[in-house]
């Protein structure tokens, strides 16, 4: 097989020639140019590998040419056809040069185009590169592999002989080299020559072409982070199986794919037979490369100290080599690695991976002009910020510096993790509805540029926002949109089907199907390698089973033992906070009032230091819950009451349901302090309050809790002496404690 | 002789030959019975078959040799098995003490081609720097003694005269080895010896061939040896050799092919002799007729591309070039095709790249030496092509064109006495080919011996009619003028005048012929006839690089006429040409 030149690479100089010759009328130069470019440039996407007869057809059978009467089409077939022998194939080759401009003899007078003459094509332009090369190459050529590119050329035109006779009726089935004059198609002599004919493709694909593809491939797989997808990997195997040389990257390709098929022992195998092959023609300069693909890989499948020590090598060679960028991306590698499995690092590593660390970073990726590693760099420190509970404003401004990178330098891949921190953001300070529609912009705008991983964590955060208004069903739903192709990377089908099983036991925890939530978890339980964000909220999922069970204690070791690891982790102080109000909840509910009131009192103090204002109405939810307990009816109702349009706007059902039924529940404990007149309005404020209670339940579809509230609504009724309602009321009650 | 003992004759030459390993006289042997008439299919049951030994390995005719064969064969077996694996070392060693004429063959050969592998292996890449004198085959010298120790015991015993048929091949081996040792004249002898006590080896006639260097030798030779079939062909393919194409030996072929109607060698030597007398439409026509028989017949395909590159028929070149390679890519002869080929596109190198491929394959294929070295002129590396010429005609002496490549290239270099050596030795093997002659001409031209160069230049126009029969007058005006030249500088302006005029008279017009105009032009002029002067300097004032020149007469031939016709005085030419 040729390294270059295919038969399709004959009709495209075909095409540039006639360009050439100014046959293309104004019109048609813009159509047919950008054909023929597709096919010499870099792709952009998986078409542009193969040029059939057919694809050039449908992009010039409709074009007129400057040929009354003929249609571009029609002239290829001309020029196609002119090339009746191998000596004509060879003689096309070296006229190429001809439609240079030669470089003694230009001139620099404006070029008057007549049509049929020759107007030149630069050295330099694409064009002329591309005719240039394919003079070169064919140059290079053996003559055997001229006899290949020969056949497979003949094979090529073959099929448009019924075309090319409606205007040569002369030409026959043998037409095709004015050699086989007065032989038959039985002629021993053509079964010599062009006997096997029929099956030599050999040359339809050149080395070039498999290049072309694999580093198409590679380059995707790597932005995007996807697997082949099936059509390609179709192609690649048709194409290999053509007694090609097959490239190297091949094996890469290879190795991505196992990789991310989660095929540790194949991709292992693959990622050492690439760089073994290409050892030769490399040299030693890509060792670091080689130890970054295997640190990257053997973290990516949870061994972790062997990533380690990879890593370190790799950092020790680029250093050596002196190769910046390498070194660069290997340290914000280690930071990353660093945040994500603190327990992993050796102390060498945590020791040197703080806050200068990314100073460092950032300085380094600035001066080697990486502005895709400067900008993850800032989002890093937004996310640090964020962690730490720090100021607000701060990370805005580092999302701000990174989100300014992306736009001017055009980092398409970038802009995913700078949209979903955003969206984080958002969802912190509790305004669910821009978290929600920045996860959205995102899916509707970027999803094309941005790696598989982003778009899919992307859905899922929009889901769960989804889910906590208590919509279940249609969070669901969008997660089943989601493009069946990237789930066969395995990391990201693990991650989908954490959140598709998160979602269902939250909707089964609400509903109170226990027992189906007790296998949802042993199930979410036993993936392994999954997100730690995702195991965090399994195990919350766990404690909320545990104590809508009542199993209070075992609640509480869960809680001890969660909040144990993340204070060693130095995790999100969002989730600490979490913790710490879930046990107030806890602790409250145990009826350990004066402990809870403590304990909420230091959450909501931190969340409001850290603008979590979530978790800041949590706490006060809890805060306002213990007053009542204590008979503070009067501050639990003011302290519920001030928040409760900020609430609202978090959109968590629950939260909001939990919060009315404390506004109704310290209205009738003010009811009770207060006079005949008052009490009644009071009492009907609290009903009022229990039916958005209601609604809000209802909403989650949790039956227990609209059980709750409907016994607190019945007693008042017994009370305000309305039967009639109060029956009713008690009778939804049954049913609800029922269908439970 | 009938058909049919030719058919058994040639059968068992074949398969004697197969037996002893000479494989391409075995090819051509089958060729040649295969392209007999059909014989009638036998009607009797086998086992009463006229001649058994078509069927099973021909045994030795005389008893004696039959029981040695006998008791020899399962060593012969295998140390056959051994060659035809080409492990000669081993089939040497296997055969080292049989006594069957048979084995005693084998044995020395496979030394012999031992030694010739071994030769190959040790040789530089072709024209490589290291590339110099052949190394010679150590085995040579060693087989040649154990022969002729054979021979001395033959002489003892008083087997001379009285040889059988199986001890023919001895001696057939005795002249390859005494040729390539350089003992030619015993190496003749050998061949001889072999041929009387059994004709039907075509490997001993080809070897013959290849001793026979002139015509005259030929005919020396040719009286000394048996009549027979073979003979013939043999002497057909000699004259070819020797570029002989003349209508004796048309009719020898067509003698030839009522014997042996289809056979491709016959047919092969025909497009030869017409290739040889440039009737190229007539070889192409032959050669066309001989691919559609068998396309996968590689044979002497170099000469066909040959005459597709002087008839500049790129596409066929380019087809042929791509039925040879599909045949078989690492053929000499295939490479020279391409060679060809690519040279044919003005790509030298790709053309000398695949000559020394073909070198590579075969350091003994004439066609590559000879093309490389044309190659190697026209990239202006006349050295290389010294070279590249020199080895040609080390390998074969009858190579006209490489003996006037060698000739070329010395008159490039302005090495005139060389040059005319090499002239003098191709006009010897083409005494009629003009443009020898021509060569040599301008030789003597440039040594300043106008007689000589007279004489050389005379042949060619003789050359140059004796090709073109029937067109008596059409003389080569280059020449003609050439020879004026020459008659000029040997103070006989009349005879030069003679010849200019011939020149002109020549229908074509070419720079000769303006030339010459131009000379007698001035020669009228001297002589004071002056109209005649003024005719011919008016006709090389339309165009043509003598157009200034011609000017500048006209002018002053004018200025003279009205000088003359004015001057009362009416001086005479000769005074006017004085002053």
């Amino acid at each position: 097989m040729s390294r270059y030149l295919t038969p399709g690479k004959v009709a495209l100089l075909c095409l540039v020639e006639l360009y050439a010759e100014s046959r293309f009328p104004n019109q048609s130069i813009l159509p047919v140019l950008s054909f023929v470019l597709k096919h010499i440039v870099s792709p952009k996407d998986s078409t542009g590998f193969l040029v059939t007869l057919d694809q050039i057809k449908a992009a010039t059978v409709n074009e007129p040419s400057a040929v009354v009467g003929r249609n571009i089409f029609d002239l290829l077939l001309k020029k196609l056809w002119e090339i009746n022998s191998l000596d004509a194939l060879h003689t096309f080759f070296t006229n190429l040069e001809t439609y240079l401009i030669d470089t003694e003899g230009a001139n620099k007078s404006a070029v008057v185009r007549v049509h049929g003459e020759k107007s030149p094509l630069s050295r330099s332009s694409v064009l002329g590169c591309f005719v240039r090369r394919a003079a070169l190459e064919h140059t290079r050529m053996a003559f055997t592999d001229a006899i290949m590119l020969w056949k497979s050329f003949v094979v090529y035109r073959e099929p448009t002989l019924p075309e090319w006779r409606k205007r040569n009726l002369g030409a026959g089935p043998l037409s095709f080299d004015i050699n086989l004059k007065g032989l038959s198609l039985e002629d021993a002599l053509f079964d010599h020559v062009y006997g096997r004919l029929k099956d030599g493709r050999e040359c339809h694909i050149s080395t070039d072409d498999v290049e072309r593809l694999l580093e198409f491939q590679v380059d995707a797989m790597q932005r995007m982070g996807t697997r082949i997808p099936s059509e390609i990997q179709e192609q690649l195997r048709t194409m290999l199986s053509l007694n090609v040389i097959i490239p190297s990257l091949n094996h890469y390709v290879e190795f991505l794919n196992s990789w991310r098929a989660g095929d540790y022992a194949g991709a292992f195998d693959n990622l050492h037979r690439y760089f073994d092959y290409t050892m030769q023609n490399r040299d030693r300069t890509f060792y670091q490369y080689a130890l970054l693909n295997l640190a990257i890989l053997q973290a990516d499948f949870g061994c972790y100290r062997e990533s380690v020590l990879a890593m370190q090598e790799t950092i020790n060679t680029a250093r050596e080599n002196k190769d910046m960028a390498c070194l660069n991306f290997a340290l914000s590698w280690f930071y990353h690695f660093h945040k994500a499995h603190p327990q992993d690092c050796p102390e060498v590593i945590s020791s040197r991976m703080e806050r200068e660390s990314l100073q460092f970073l950032k300085a380094k990726a600035k001066e080697a002009g990486m502005h895709h590693l400067q900008s993850m760099a800032h989002l890093s420190e937004a996310k640090q910020l964020l962690v730490g509970g720090e100021s607000i404003p701060a990370a805005f401004e580092s999302i701000l510096r990174s989100s300014y990178l992306n736009v001017t330098k055009n980092i398409h891949n970038a802009i995913g993790s700078q949209i979903l921190l955003q969206s984080a953001i958002w969802g912190r300070l509790g305004i669910s509805y821009l978290s929600w529609m920045n996860c959205e912009l995102f899916l509707a705008k970027y999803k094309q540029h941005a790696p598989i991983e982003d778009v899919v964590k992307a859905l899922c955060r929009g889901a769960y926002i989804i889910s906590m208004r208590g919509r279940f069903d249609e969070a669901l739903e969008r997660l089943e949109e989601v493009d069946q192709e990237s789930l066969r990377t395995l990391k990201v089908y693990q991650y989908w089907s954490t959140y598709i099983g998160l979602l269902k036991l939250r909707r089964a925890i609400h509903r109170s199907d226990l027992a189906s939530a007790d296998i949802l978890l042993e199930q979410l339980a036993a993936s392994p390698l999954v997100e730690p964000d995702c195991a965090l909220e399994t195990a919350m999922a766990k404690i909320d089973l545990q104590m809508r069970r009542g199993n209070f204690s075992a609640a509480l070791a869960g809680i001890t033992k969660l909040a144990d690891e993340l204070d060693r982790d130095k995790a999100d102080v969002y989730h600490r906070i979490r913790l710490m109000t879930l046990k107030a909840q806890l602790l409250a509910k145990c009826g350990r009032a004066p402990k809870a009131l403590s304990l909420g009192l230091r959450a909501a103090a931190i969340a409001w230091r850290s603008r979590l204002l979530p978790m800041l109405f949590q706490s006060l939810l809890v805060i306002s819950t213990i007053l009542i307990h204590l008979s503070e009816f009067e501050t639990a109702y003011d302290l519920m009451d001030r928040i409760m349009p900020q609430v609202l706007e978090c959109e968590d059902a629950l939260l909001n349901a939990q919060c009315f039924s404390v506004l109704a529940d310290s209205l009738v404990g003010l009811a009770g302090k207060s006079q005949e007149a008052e009490r009644r309005e009071e009492l009907h404020r609290a009903l009022e309050f229990m039916d958005r209670a209601g609604a809000e339940y209802a909403r989650l579809g949790d039956g227990e809790g609209r059980a709750g509230v409907m016994g607190k609504k019945a007693r008042i009724m017994d009370y305000l002496g309305d039967r009639a309602v109060r029956d009713e009321v008690v009778k939804l009650y049954v049913q609800l404690k029922r269908g439970g | 002789m009938d058909t049919q003992s030719i058919h058994t004759a040639l059968m068992v030459a074949s398969q004697k030959c197969s037996e002893r390993c000479l494989y391409q006289s075995a090819k051509w042997l089958a060729e040649a019975f295969n392209s007999l008439p059909k014989l009638d299919p036998p009607s009797k049951p086998p086992s009463s078959y006229p001649f058994t030994t078509t069927f099973h390995p021909p045994v030795a005719p005389s008893p004696k040799e039959a029981q040695l064969e006998f008791t020899e064969l399962p060593t012969y077996l295998l140390a056959k098995a051994y060659f035809d694996c080409r492990e000669f070392d081993r089939c040497f060693s296997t055969l080292k003490d049989c006594k069957s004429s048979k084995s005693r063959f084998l044995c020395h050969y496979a030394r012999y081609m031992a030694g010739e592998k071994r030769k190959e292996e040790e040789m530089e890449m072709v024209l490589g720097p290291l590339d110099g004198a052949p190394t010679p085959n150590r085995e040579i010298l060693p087989v040649i003694n154990s022969l002729e120790a054979i021979f001395n015991q033959w002489k003892k015993e008083g087997k001379i005269g009285r040889e059988k048929e199986e001890d023919s091949w001895l001696y057939y081996l005795h002249g390859i080895l005494l040729a390539k040792h350089g003992n030619e004249a015993k190496a003749k002898e050998a061949f001889e010896k072999s041929i009387r006590i059994y004709p039907w080896n075509w490997g001993a006639w080809v070897e013959l061939g290849h001793l026979i260097g002139t015509l005259e030798e030929l005919c020396e030779e040719a009286p000394k040896l048996p009549d027979h079939l073979i003979k013939k062909i043999w002497h057909l393919q000699t004259t070819v050799e020797l570029y002989q194409s003349s209508d004796v030996v048309h009719h020898e072929l067509t003698q030839l092919e009522i014997t042996f109607p289809n056979m491709p060698f016959l047919k092969t030597q025909r497009a030869l002799l017409y290739y040889h007398a440039r009737d190229f439409e007539e070889a192409e026509q032959v050669f066309d007729t001989l691919l559609k028989g068998d396309p996968h017949r590689l044979d002497a395909l170099d000469h066909y591309s040959n005459i597709l590159y002087v008839m500049e028929r790129r596409p066929k070149l380019a087809f042929l070039a791509q039925l040879a390679t599909s045949t078989d890519r690492f053929r000499p002869e295939t490479c020279c095709v391409v060679g060809n080929y690519y040279s044919l596109k003005s790509e030298h190198e790709k053309a000398v790249m695949y000559f020394r491929r073909a070198l590579t394959l075969d350091r003994s294929f004439l066609s590559a030496w000879t093309l490389m070295g044309h190659e190697y002129v026209e990239m202006k590396n006349t050295h290389a092509a010294i070279e590249a010429y020199r080895r040609a005609v080390d390998v074969n002496r009858k190579d006209y064109r490489a003996w006037y490549g060698l000739g070329l290239s010395y008159e490039v270099l302005e090495m005139h006495y060389y040059a005319l050596f090499y002239f003098q030795r191709a006009a010897s093997l083409r005494p009629y080919d003009a443009q020898m002659w021509q060569a040599m001409g301008s030789c003597f031209d440039h040594m300043n011996r106008p007689q000589e160069a007279i004489k050389a230049y005379k042949r060619a126009l003789v050359a140059s009619s004796h090709t073109t029969p029937g067109e008596r007058g059409s003389f080569d005006p280059t020449t003609l003028y050439s020879i004026g030249l020459m008659y000029e500088k040997t103070d006989n302006p009349k005879e030069a005048a003679k010849y200019m005029d011939m020149c002109v008279n020549e229908d074509v017009e070419t720079p000769a012929t303006n030339k010459a105009k131009m000379w007698l032009a001035r020669w009228e002029f001297g002589n004071g006839n002056w109209k005649r002067a003024g005719e011919l300097a008016n006709e090389l004032c339309q165009d043509g690089p003598e157009i200034e020149e011609a000017k500048a007469l006209v002018r002053d031939l004018r200025a003279r006429m009205e000088a003359y016709h004015t001057s009362p005085l009416r001086l005479n030419n000769q005074t006017l040409l004085v002053a």
